[in-house]
């Protein structure tokens, strides 16, 4: 069923929240604080009715929960303040002061012990801890009312239970970022809950669909239209990969093109994504994907089988541009200004030193990239396989390492007004979420065409910090890296990824086909060939030939 | 001194309910004492005399045990300080630390628990986990199968699955697998499909989509964009990773008897963006030669581009003239060429609609079938009936074209890469675009 | 034992003890304890008869738990920097 985007928006009303387990992540630009997470499983609701027809603006302030009775009637005595004040100094510590303040006063008034469970009255000034004196407190003098320190959660003793507040939370989140920022960590991420206007709709719509470790959601068989193996490969991988599939199950995107939204791939692909996530087991076929790729790229088109790799550049290109709309200003110049998800995602910069040989003199530049094509290396004559890399990572050192441009090449020195001979060297200045690695394995030269296969290993987790600019620099200048300073933070710097797809060219240059594996739900790991999508483990996946490899972010930062 | 401001204290403390709540009163409660400890959970307090605001005890903290401020009785030493100073040190600090760390934990196990309490209080659990069926699985979607011979559906893995689909350019239902083909046709992409093409835009002309006219400048960029075309099967560049055989050439029908000549206006191109969702099209060629219909779809292409066309009436024949060749009219020349383009379809009987007004059956297109619809054109038929003396036999299989454009987008980031190596050294197929 | 008193009252003064706090956390959540554990609470939450249980009952229930699922390296590491902390603090005190 065609769905014009409005509607669609209604009908595909997804949240962000994890089944089961798993910590939540959202996009950056719309929540904001740290939150790590190893995996992530979504819930999205796919309502069956679609009754509202615009647009529902998602509110997130629009939650009004006023604890109990009792927490109503002390905030309209007592207002604010006092909560403030406790919070400020003893529960999130605004300042060094109050830290003081903190070591000093927190302490029960009958045991003298800091725990467990401090908390304070909120009626009068006592300390008590929960075993039982704070409780007599409440008793003995009537005070309902305290909090918890070490969370800053208000107890009930009337209700006999925490009880939550919007309002008193608000405060205490403010007082947190305050407390936070003053001792460097970084911020505290608030997780995603529903407003009021989408809690309505989930009850109205109760019906859900999850992604766990048995059941089929997230998985459809895609078929094959003619040698489109190569399409149905990268769709695989893109359904797949958790950023992007959160951005399109909670309807995020707005349609560019208002007034044809036939012509938009991003709305195309917002409704594959529906449909893989359906749990539908009916293979699909992706005809208007490839019309519409096809009109929009069109030194794509034509019948003949394609590289996966250059479906995958055009694709996102086409998705970038679509993203922006039809007038994105200036096209490319502007793109690293772009902030559409494709760039959020798979956009990373890519370094590029070249150092003068004689004044050491540095130039740098910085470009944008989507993926990273790495060399195999060509087997030397003399069978020497010593130098010829036989990991993603020896394939990342060789296209990370300083390169002697030959003095057939030499460069303007800008400093030594002259031509000179030169080093240049590539390093990561910015990894994207999503890193991918394409094993240029189909070598075109005007004599002849080959595939080379072989076999190079690549690992499950994959640690990008060796190939990053700051750590290539530093090892070039100095020989003992200061990696303390890394080991200090643990919140920034963190560039560990893990494969979530791999797409694989079975055959020769000119009879091949694709397939491809995938992840879902933690480590689950899918072969998809075509409409075929059997079951595999992670050992099928690592000892594959590997053509394009995809990995994902495993901690993301939020600014 | 210190007996008064015990007293002091005292006092303060009992006149707590009507003072107003500040942190200083909170200060002023607070006692240093010595703990004593009984277990080896370390019991951390402290608590400093506080006279006036912090500062008094924030130095009594950092003062030695033996000051004057200190109460309590003794505190009972661990006994583990007989071994030593050191020894003890270290122990002291084990056992702090594990304590600390217990302690940690379980202040984040209660984090965790307070985090879904009030999920489940305000109610976001019942909602999340929405409704429940007979089984009280939440989860929608059926499981995962995993058996020889199945796929994950629990459906038999069979390699070639008859699907059908719908072409989104024209609409037709069509086999899954014809797809791509059918759609490289269908758009404008194939070596053949500028015939189409034209053949569409006359059928709009027809309906009187009057646009596009001629042709003057046109023959100019024609010959610009001809160098673009190369023929077909010469394109190496191109990755060939499908073995599908090129039926197209083996189902052409040589015509016995005359070179019927075509003559198709290339002015008619220039209408060809109305209807064609591709801008680039081919222009035929024709070749004034008695085996026009044995030349390849490129070459007649490639023909055409350079002469006028014309099917003479008198002798079959093509006029090689040029393209502003004065014995024939314009509309004669594209009539040629839009026929000429048709010879890579033939329609069945479609409706001519409005959706349809440029829709030619790229699949079921035969070589053969060029001669009835020539002679139908040059009788001056209608087009309809042209149509109707086609051949409406098996879909011709015009494939594997090489033909794809190296014209990478502008906005393309293939060039902006690390060390890629040209791999998209295509060559076009943006052939002949006739542009107003 | 004053030393500790001191010891924990430097903790909380210097906001160290709110950095081991974060650090834990951190480490808990990628190794994905935080999911396990509140996996264990919501199914305490639907095994359990009351409607809605209280933060002592899933407290009472569910730490004893959380507390074995904790992973040793994480353990190792905070224990480390704790360790670190509290010799540094006391070789000051001594001097």
């Amino acid at each position: 069923m065609q769905t014009k985007p409005n509607e669609r928006s209604a009908s595909v009303f997804a949240q962000l929240r994890f089944a089961d387990c798993s910590s939540l992540f959202t996009l950056p630009h719309y929540r904001r604080g740290v939150e790590r997470n190893t995996q992530l499983r979504i819930v999205y609701t796919k309502p069956y009715s679609v009754g509202v027809a615009a647009r529902q603006p998602l509110l997130d302030s629009e939650m009004a929960n006023d604890g109990c009775v009792h927490l109503k009637e002390y905030k309209s005595v007592k207002g604010f303040r006092t909560y403030r004040l406790i919070h400020a100094y003893f529960v999130s510590c605004t300042s060094a002061e109050a830290r003081r303040r903190k070591a000093d006063s927190c302490i029960c008034s009958i045991c003298k012990k800091r725990g467990p469970r401090l908390h304070i009255c909120l009626h009068c000034i006592y300390f008590g801890c929960y075993s039982g004196h704070i409780q007599e407190h409440a008793h003995r003098k009537q005070h309902l009312l305290a909090l918890d320190i070490s969370h800053g959660r208000i107890l009930c003793f009337a209700c006999d239970d925490y009880v939550y507040d919007s309002d008193y939370e608000n405060q205490a989140c403010e007082i947190k970022e305050i407390s936070n920022r003053n001792l460097g960590l970084p911020h505290q991420y608030k997780s995603w809950e529903p407003s009021l206007i989408e809690q309505e709709l989930l009850l109205e719509h109760p019906r859900r669909k999850r992604i766990t470790h048995d059941s089929t959601i997230g998985l459809r068989g895609l078929i094959n239209l003619g040698n489109t193996c190569f399409m149905n490969c990268i769709v695989q991988a893109l359904t797949h990969t958790p950023l992007l599939r959160d951005y399109f199950l909670s309807d995020r995107h707005v349609c560019q093109f208002s007034d044809r939204p036939d012509h938009c791939l991003v709305c195309e692909v917002a409704r594959l994504f529906q449909e893989f996530y359906s749990g539908s087991q009916e293979a699909l076929t992706l005809n208007r994907l490839l019309h519409l790729i096809w009109t929009h790229a069109r030194h794509l088109a034509g019948y003949e089988q394609q590289d996966a790799h250059e479906f995958f550049i055009a694709t996102l290109d086409v998705l970038h541009r679509h993203c922006t709309g039809a007038n994105a200003n200036g096209g490319d110049s502007n793109s690293h200004q772009c902030n559409c998800i494709i760039d959020q995602i798979f956009t990373g910069g890519l370094q590029s030193d070249v150092v003068c040989t004689s004044c050491s003199g540095v130039s740098t530049t910085i470009d944008p990239f989507w993926d990273i094509s790495l060399d195999l290396g060509t087997t030397p004559a003399t069978g020497d396989t010593s130098k010829v890399p036989k990991s993603l990572l020896d394939c990342l050192e060789r296209f990370t390492r300083p390169e002697h441009l030959g003095s057939s090449a030499k460069i303007k020195c800008s400093s030594c007004q002259s031509y000179q001979e030169s080093t240049k060297q590539l390093t990561m200045k910015k990894l994207p979420v999503v890193a991918s690695f394409h094993l240029k394995r189909f070598e075109h030269s005007s004599r002849f065409h080959k595939k080379i296969s072989s076999f190079i290993s690549f690992p499950e987790h994959l640690d990008m910090t060796p190939f990053m600019s700051h750590r290539r620099n530093n090892n070039n200048n100095n020989s003992d890296l200061a990696a303390s300073s890394v080991a200090d933070e643990p919140y920034i710097n963190d560039n560990r990824y893990s494969l979530f797809a791999v797409i694989n060219h079975v055959g020769t240059l000119e009879a091949g086909h694709y397939t491809a594996y995938i992840r879902q739900h933690r480590d689950n790991w899918f072969k998809c060939d075509d409409h075929i999508i059997t079951k595999a483990n992670i050992k099928d996946v690592l000892n594959s030939e590997g053509y394009l490899l995809f990995y994902h972010k495993q901690f993301l930062e939020y600014e | 001194m210190f007996k008064i401001i015990l007293v002091w204290i005292l006092l303060t403390f009992t006149c707590w309910g009507q003072h107003e709540y500040s942190v200083q009163n909170y200060l002023h409660h607070v006692k240093y004492q010595r703990v004593t400890s009984r277990n080896s959970r370390a019991v951390l307090t402290v608590s400093c005399w506080v006279v006036c605001g912090t500062d008094g005890g924030r130095r009594l903290l950092g003062t030695k045990p033996s000051t004057k401020w200190t109460r309590a009785g003794r505190a009972r030493r661990p006994s583990s300080r007989r071994r030593g100073p050191m020894i003890n040190m270290d122990e002291l600090i084990n056992q702090l630390s594990a304590t600390i760390l217990d302690d940690l934990i379980d202040d984040a196990s209660l984090g965790v628990i307070f985090g879904v309490h009030r999920s489940n209080k305000l109610g976001y659990l019942a909602i999340e986990d929405g409704f429940k069926d007979n089984n009280g699985e939440h989860s929608e979607g059926h499981p995962i199968v995993i058996a020889p011979n199945m796929d994950v559906f629990g459906q038999v893995a069979i390699k070639n699955k008859q699907h059908e689909c719908i072409c989104p350019s024209c609409n037709r239902t069509l086999a899954a697998s014809r797809f791509a083909p059918h759609l490289e046709k269908c758009m404008g992409m194939g070596r053949n499909s500028s015939r189409i093409a034209s053949r569409r835009i006359a059928n709009s002309s027809k309906e009187g989509n009057g646009n596009g006219n001629i042709a003057s400048g046109t023959g100019v960029s024609d010959d610009d964009d001809d160098a673009d075309w190369t023929f077909g099967g010469s394109e190496k560049k191109r990755k060939r990773k499908d073995k599908h055989s090129t039926k197209k050439k083996n189902s052409r029908v040589k015509n016995g008897g005359a070179a019927a000549s075509t003559a198709v206006s290339d002015s008619a191109y220039n209408s060809l963006e109305g209807n064609i969702s591709s801008g680039e099209q081919a222009a035929p060629v024709v070749n004034g030669a008695p085996t026009f219909e044995s030349f390849g779809a490129a070459e007649k292409k490639t023909l055409l581009l350079q002469i006028c066309g014309v099917v003479s009436e008198h002798t079959g024949k093509l006029c090689t003239r040029t393209l502003r060749c004065p014995q024939h009219s314009e509309e004669q020349r594209r009539n040629i060429r839009n026929f000429f383009k048709s010879f890579q379809t033939s329609t069945e009987s479609e409706p001519l609609d409005s959706d349809n007004v440029g829709n030619v059956d790229v699949d079921s297109y035969e070589d053969g079938d060029s001669q009835a619809v020539r002679e139908a054109l040059t009788r001056g038929a209608s087009w309809d009936q042209a149509t109707e003396h086609s051949s409406t036999s098996s879909p011709a299989d015009s494939t594997s074209t090489t033909s794809s454009s190296s014209k990478k987008p502008t906005t393309s980031k293939g060039g902006k890469k690390g060390k890629k190596g040209s791999k998209n050294s295509t060559p076009p197929s943006s052939i002949a675009v006739f542009r107003t | 034992m004053k030393e500790e008193d001191v010891l924990t009252a430097k903790m909380i003064e210097s906001g160290e003890l709110n950095r081991w706090k974060e650090l834990l956390r951190l480490r808990l959540t990628e190794c994905g304890w935080r999911d396990q554990v509140r996996l264990l609470c919501r199914d305490a939450i639907k095994q359990g008869n009351l409607e809605e249980m209280t933060v002592d009952q899933l407290n009472n229930e569910v730490t004893p738990k959380a507390r074995q699922l904790v992973p040793d390296a994480v353990k190792i590491e905070l224990l480390t920097k704790i360790k670190t902390f509290l010799q540094e603090n006391t070789l000051q005190e001594s001097q």
